[in-house]
């Protein structure tokens, strides 16, 4: 009989990093696929990822995570071209706090975010979300500084032509 | 804050569905599962194992051995009694070794009684045709 080597707790530690940095990974994928069930495969496959790299010290994942998570998200809307479906019936977005939830105001928002490209929904939910300076930003994606900051200003652009009475120029 | 910051401000991207977590949990304890199992299954077929090995190794020892026996009999190089002697002493020496040498000694004589028969038959039934 083969006994299992006491004190393992791997699948603890990987329920642990899910419960601290699951959230907000899924909602980064999120907004990059505007696909609740394709960000939830980017997820599982990055954390089934991880799973492989047994005795990696969880506590410097983050990074890794976070980056493995835009490269299946990227890697998923390539494979996607062509036939692209988005989970349009399911919900992009939340309120904050949910008793505070106009349905008709979040599906027209969810419906300018849902016709970003990609690249900008990214750069809006890091911007506004999560709250990243520019150049945060820029270093996480690897791009420059202008490209990040010109791909906020089209989003915000389109964001306010799409939602055309809803908002009004600040 | 503009009327669309604020809008943006009023909602967030949406949280995972709490499957998601069971799904990445379930496959955290198969993976710690996985080793295990394949360690007891290797534990379950070793003994199997190495006794098909040893069978596998002894059979091509003793046909070795054998066709020396044969060799040296046919040639006459050795009498009887040093073959079965020398193939006892190469299967380790004692009274076991011993009647196994007999034994297979006796089999390559009688193989080697049959042979000639076997060969004369076909001659004849070549020498028939023509």
């Amino acid at each position: 009989m083969i006994h299992r080597p006491h004190g393992d707790g791997w699948s603890d530690r990987i329920a642990g990093l899910y419960d601290r940095l699951g959230g907000s990974l899924y909602r980064y994928a999120l907004m990059i696929l505007a696909d609740p069930s394709g960000a939830a495969d980017a997820v599982q496959q990055v954390f089934v990822a991880v799973l492989g790299r047994r005795g990696v010290e969880l506590e410097f994942e983050e990074r890794y995570l976070r980056r493995a998570v835009r490269n299946e998200c990227y890697s998923a809307l390539g494979r996607r071209r062509g036939d692209f479906v988005t989970g349009a019936e399911e919900s992009l977005l939340e309120a904050v706090p949910a008793s505070r939830d106009r349905p008709e105001e979040r599906l027209a928002l969810e419906q300018a975010i849902r016709e970003l490209p990609a690249k900008q929904r990214e750069v809006l939910h890091l911007k506004v979300y999560e709250g990243l300076t520019f150049q945060e930003i820029a270093d996480q994606s690897g791009e420059s500084i202008n490209t990040v900051a010109s791909r906020y200003r089209y989003a915000i652009e389109k964001l306010r032509a799409q939602l055309g009475a809803r908002v009004s120029q600040g | 804050m503009d009327e669309l910051e604020d809008l943006l401000q009023r909602y967030r991207p949406a949280g995972p569905p709490a499957e998601l977590r069971d799904r990445i949990t379930s496959a955290a304890e198969r993976d710690v599962a996985k080793p295990f199992r394949a360690a007891e299954s290797v534990q379950r077929w070793l003994p199997a194992a190495a006794a098909a090995l040893i069978a596998v190794v002894f059979s091509m020892l003793a046909n070795g051995v054998r066709r020396d026996v044969a060799d040296q009999l046919g040639k006459g190089e050795l009498p009887r009694e040093a073959v079965v002697s020398e193939l006892a002493a190469s299967m380790g020496g004692g009274l076991l070794a011993r009647e196994e040498a007999e034994r297979l000694v006796q089999l390559d004589e009688l193989r080697a009684r049959a042979e000639p028969r076997g060969v004369g038959a076909g001659e004849s039934e070549v020498n028939h045709r023509d």
